[in-house]
């Protein structure tokens, strides 16, 4: 007689998990050796002793109440999504709206109320001689005033 | 090419469908994968897991996984094995969390196996039925707790759920060779526990 087929194979043959080649070895040492047909015996009554008897029963509606639950994660994401995507956008947003108000209220060269001005607070005919007297130089702003103004005024 | 894996074959193909479906935004392809495969989960969760009053909680909470991360799931993979590494994990973690082990009783059966050993008696046809099976359930029962938790993950997911030696090692992340041997220890410190039940076949 051969030597008894490893244990291991006749665990792997009552699986139905060898290779024709394996299976058919066996089964003819199974045939001549009684110790490893009662070996192959009791691993299938250990098969048969865990095998259940029965589904275990899954709750009516199991489907529905997942998908229900996955519907409310999915709005709960999303309103925990905005206030995350708020909190980080809060910081940038504040600096932008100073960096807003900063602009708006320094000292800059509105053109058009510096004109008003101009024109409210004299009636003089020469913007030159307004110039002139203001002893200084020319500015930016100054330009801007003589292009606005009328050509009467500089003559 | 055997039946099994024929059948195996057009149930991945089925599967691929319907997470193709899913991936273009029709989630009542997700509730039909659910429904296809919400007993496999229970009764996987129960025979590994047990403590029927959680499984519920459980079986959400492995879909769950599933819906977060379907999105990014290989369909090269079966979803079958995919899906069963997930729940095999979700009970892993709820074992740790509920420290099963040291639950031992005076009886020396745990509240998870004298669970499994009630819900079963429960769905005998009859009281002396019941009875007869509560001795071999409750031996079956230790006999699974004594074994190392690879051992049993072995022979729950052969035995009890069926799967096929490749699906186990894609699961449990062991070679083939592993899969056999562990299957093999396994049976042999459960049939050494059973013997009286064993032998008595003979």
């Amino acid at each position: 007689m051969n030597a008894h087929t490893p244990s291991e194979s006749l665990s792997a043959y009552v699986d139905d998990a060898v290779n024709a080649m394996e299976r058919l070895e066996i089964e003819q040492h199974l045939s001549l050796c009684g110790q490893c047909k009662k070996e192959v015996d009791q691993l299938v009554r250990v098969k048969e002793l865990l095998r259940p008897q029965m589904n275990y029963p899954v709750p009516p509606f199991f489907a529905a109440r997942l998908t229900a639950t996955l519907k409310a994660r999915r709005e709960r994401n999303a309103l925990t999504d905005f206030v995350w995507i708020a909190k980080r956008l809060m910081p940038g947003f504040a600096i932008f709206l100073a960096v807003v108000w900063l602009w708006s209220s320094s000292p800059t060269s509105d053109v058009s109320s510096v004109a008003e001005e101009y024109f409210a607070s004299t009636d003089s005919t020469s913007a030159l001689a307004l110039l002139a007297a203001n002893e200084r130089d020319l500015t930016a702003d100054d330009v801007l005033h003589f292009a606005i103004l009328e050509p009467s005024d500089l003559e | 090419m055997t039946v099994a894996m024929l059948t195996r074959s057009d149930a991945a193909e089925d599967d691929l469908s319907l997470i193709e479906a899913f991936k273009a935004g029709d989630e009542a392809a997700f509730t039909q994968l659910v429904k296809k495969y919400q007993q496999q989960v229970f009764n996987l969760l129960f025979h590994y897991a047990g403590r029927k009053e959680d499984i519920e909680d459980l079986a959400q909470e492995v879909f769950i996984k599933v819906y977060t991360h379907l999105a990014t799931f290989e369909t090269r993979a079966a979803f079958r094995t995919w899906l069963f590494r997930i729940a095999i994990n979700v009970s892993i973690d709820h074992s740790r969390k509920r420290k099963l082990r040291q639950m031992l009783s005076l009886d020396g059966l745990t509240e998870w196996a004298r669970e499994r050993v009630a819900f079963k008696s429960a769905q005998m046809p009859s009281p002396q039925i019941a009875a007869e099976q509560n001795d071999l359930d409750q031996h079956i029962q230790r006999g699974l707790e004594q074994l190392p938790e690879d051992f049993r993950k072995a022979l729950v997911l052969r035995d009890m759920e069926g799967l096929e030696y490749d699906e186990i090692a894609t699961i449990t992340g062991w070679s083939l060779g592993t899969v056999k041997s562990r299957l093999f220890r396994g049976r042999q410190r459960l049939r050494e526990f059973l013997k009286p039940y064993v032998e008595e076949a003979e």
